[in-house]
């Protein structure tokens, strides 16, 4: 088992709110882990520090064995570890292809580049337009993206994380917001993920995640309470006192 | 439909037609003005030089979406130092241009250094602070720059040792035109570079750009510093030209007026700054001649009148007319 992520005894706190509770936990090569909890559990919180957004009060962040307890946020970017939002962040009169473009650059560290625009750079059109077809966005590649659907969006949003080349992904509810009818595209380009990369997703959908997570991290009040298969999810009394409150 | 058609303009053909129509467009326009008003020679070139202040606040406003009300303090930067370079002995026009552009850099540099620091209204704020200091600063230190009486009677050499800045302003027309025309392609090329793209991402979610693995602090200081080179070529261009320099070229009143003239035009576009410019000082102009009583008031109701009717600048008006008349 390769270890990309490890975290151990994390903690945060927001004035006298320990929004982050001495969390442990690793993400291993090609793991496909759901983070679930309750709302104010402090699953967005986690990603924050992971991502560097958040410095933890205690604890320490490894990337591949390497210490980013103390890495700024776009220098984790560039070792590896990516993100994507739980609320469409996209730039809103750009077309879809240039966002997807401007990843491109960007990781290749072309994006100081002052003179030739990316239109004259056939391997970067190239590569975008393979990324979008791979999502079936190719056909909005030139439209404005304030003008494509919210699930259009959220599918872009992905295109634009893994054109990065993470080492590990972390997908902050990547369905949310999107109609049942276009849930399935979803799901699709989530299958279609690197089988090496590590994925850490957050959802409230336990049919997305029933299908698409091989085991599943429970949190509540900032603590890891439940890792394990999602079928071990039900029969577990502290995720269900967790979620039912504790009289149940 | 039109709003499908208005969006499929992101090809690099229609990219260069563009830019070469604009830079014909600015000299049929320079040339006709050089013929039709030989008397306002020198009004057109204080036009050109200011519309360089206004394109380089496109870069960071408009393009990069950085909030200043204090750009003038890098036009005024270029202007007195191409002014004391002069006083000094130094006489070549193109290298006082130069040394203009070269205290833009710096005073770009500094003044982004310390306005990127903050965000929204502090943002706005530092940026006022920024050139009332350097009014200050200037008036104080008359001994160098002549405080409130400004330096005068600059003396400029021939251009290219063959052209002298003649009473007309013929020389001073020309060179302007030609620093306006190239400098207005080459910050459209910049403009859709990857770096321009990755300051229009900033102005637009600076979280997302960082998510990128993009350091929006470092990338808006570079287009800073760019800005501060045409700005200070703007006001070393204003010396070269008048042969005076003085505390009205940093004042929070011109850079006040250099926004206005930017949304005027339309932002973002490079070419909306040069026209917003054109446009503004010319009705300012005209109407302030026209009716010395009451002409402020006209001048308003034109800002009124345009933000009202065309909020994306008389630039994006006029764009939007043609890619529908285009689909």
């Amino acid at each position: 088992m390769d270890t990309l992520l490890e975290v151990r005894n994390l903690t945060m706190n927001f004035g006298g709110l320990k929004v982050t509770d001495d969390v442990s936990l690793t993400l291993t090569k090609g793991c496909r882990t759901a983070l679930i909890g309750p709302n104010g559990a402090g699953k967005t919180t986690l990603i924050n520090l992971f991502t560097g957004a958040y410095r933890p009060r205690a604890g320490t962040i490894r990337l591949m064995g390497r210490d980013i307890t103390g890495t700024k946020e776009v220098e984790r970017v560039r070792l590896g570890l990516v993100r994507s939002f739980q609320i469409t962040r996209l730039f809103a009169d750009m077309s879809v292809v240039d966002h997807v473009a401007l990843a491109i650059l960007q990781r290749d560290g072309r994006s100081s580049g002052m003179i030739r625009s990316y239109h004259g750079m056939p391997e970067v059109v190239e590569e975008a337009m393979d990324a979008l077809r791979r999502l079936r966005l190719d056909g909005l590649a030139e439209r404005v993206v304030s003008r494509i659907a919210y699930g259009q969006q959220r599918l872009l949003e992905i295109a634009i994380a893994l054109i990065l080349k993470p080492k590990v992904l972390l997908l902050d509810e990547p369905a949310a917001g999107i109609p049942s009818t276009d849930i399935d595209r979803v799901m699709t380009a989530l299958d279609d993920l690197p089988a090496d990369l590590a994925v850490l997703l957050i959802d409230h959908d336990m049919d997305l995640i029933r299908k698409f997570a091989r085991d599943v991290i429970v949190m509540n009040a900032g603590a890891v309470i439940f890792r394990g298969r999602p079928d071990q999810l039900a029969g577990d009394p502290t995720v269900r006192s967790a979620y039912l409150g504790e009289e149940a | 439909m039109t709003a499908i058609t208005s969006t499929r303009t992101a090809l690099p053909a229609r990219h260069g037609l563009r830019d070469a129509v604009g830079a014909g467009v600015i000299l049929a326009v320079g040339i006709g003005c050089h013929y039709l008003f030989p008397n306002s020679l020198s009004f057109l070139t204080m036009i050109l030089s200011v519309s360089l202040l206004v394109m380089s606040l496109d870069l960071v406003t408009g393009v990069s979406g950085v909030a200043t009300l204090g750009h003038a303090v890098l036009y005024g930067a270029g202007a007195y130092a191409a002014g004391i370079a002069s006083v000094n002995g130094i006489s070549d026009p193109l290298l006082l241009l130069l040394i203009g552009s070269l205290a833009g850099l710096l005073a770009g540099i500094v003044s982004g250094a310390l306005i990127l620091k903050g965000h929204g209204l502090p943002q706005l704020v530092i940026s006022i602070a920024l050139v009332q200091l350097g009014y200050e600063g200037v008036n104080k230190a008359s001994a160098v720059t002549g405080g409130s009486d400004g330096l005068a009677g600059l003396s400029i050499g021939p251009l290219f040792g063959l052209y002298q800045f003649d009473l007309w302003g013929r020389t001073a027309f020309w060179l302007a035109l030609a620093i306006v025309v190239v400098v207005a392609v080459l910050l459209r090329i910049l403009a859709r570079s990857p770096f321009g793209m990755l300051c229009k991402g900033i102005r637009q979610d600076p979280v997302r750009v960082r998510a990128m693995g993009a350091s929006s602090y470092v990338t808006l200081l570079k287009m800073y510093a760019i800005s501060g080179v045409v700005a200070g070529l703007g006001g070393a261009l204003q010396a070269v030209s008048t042969q005076v320099v003085g505390l009205d070229s940093i004042t929070f009143t011109a850079s006040a007026e250099a926004l206005v003239m930017l949304i005027v035009g339309g932002t973002g576009t490079i070419f909306g700054a040069l026209l917003g410019t054109f446009v503004f000082m010319w009705f300012e102009h005209a109407v302030s001649a026209a009716n010395p009583f009451h002409w402020l008031i006209l001048v308003g109701i034109l800002l009124i009148v345009v933000v009202l009717f065309a909020p994306r600048g008389i630039y994006g008006l006029g764009m939007r007319l043609f890619e529908r008349k285009d689909g």
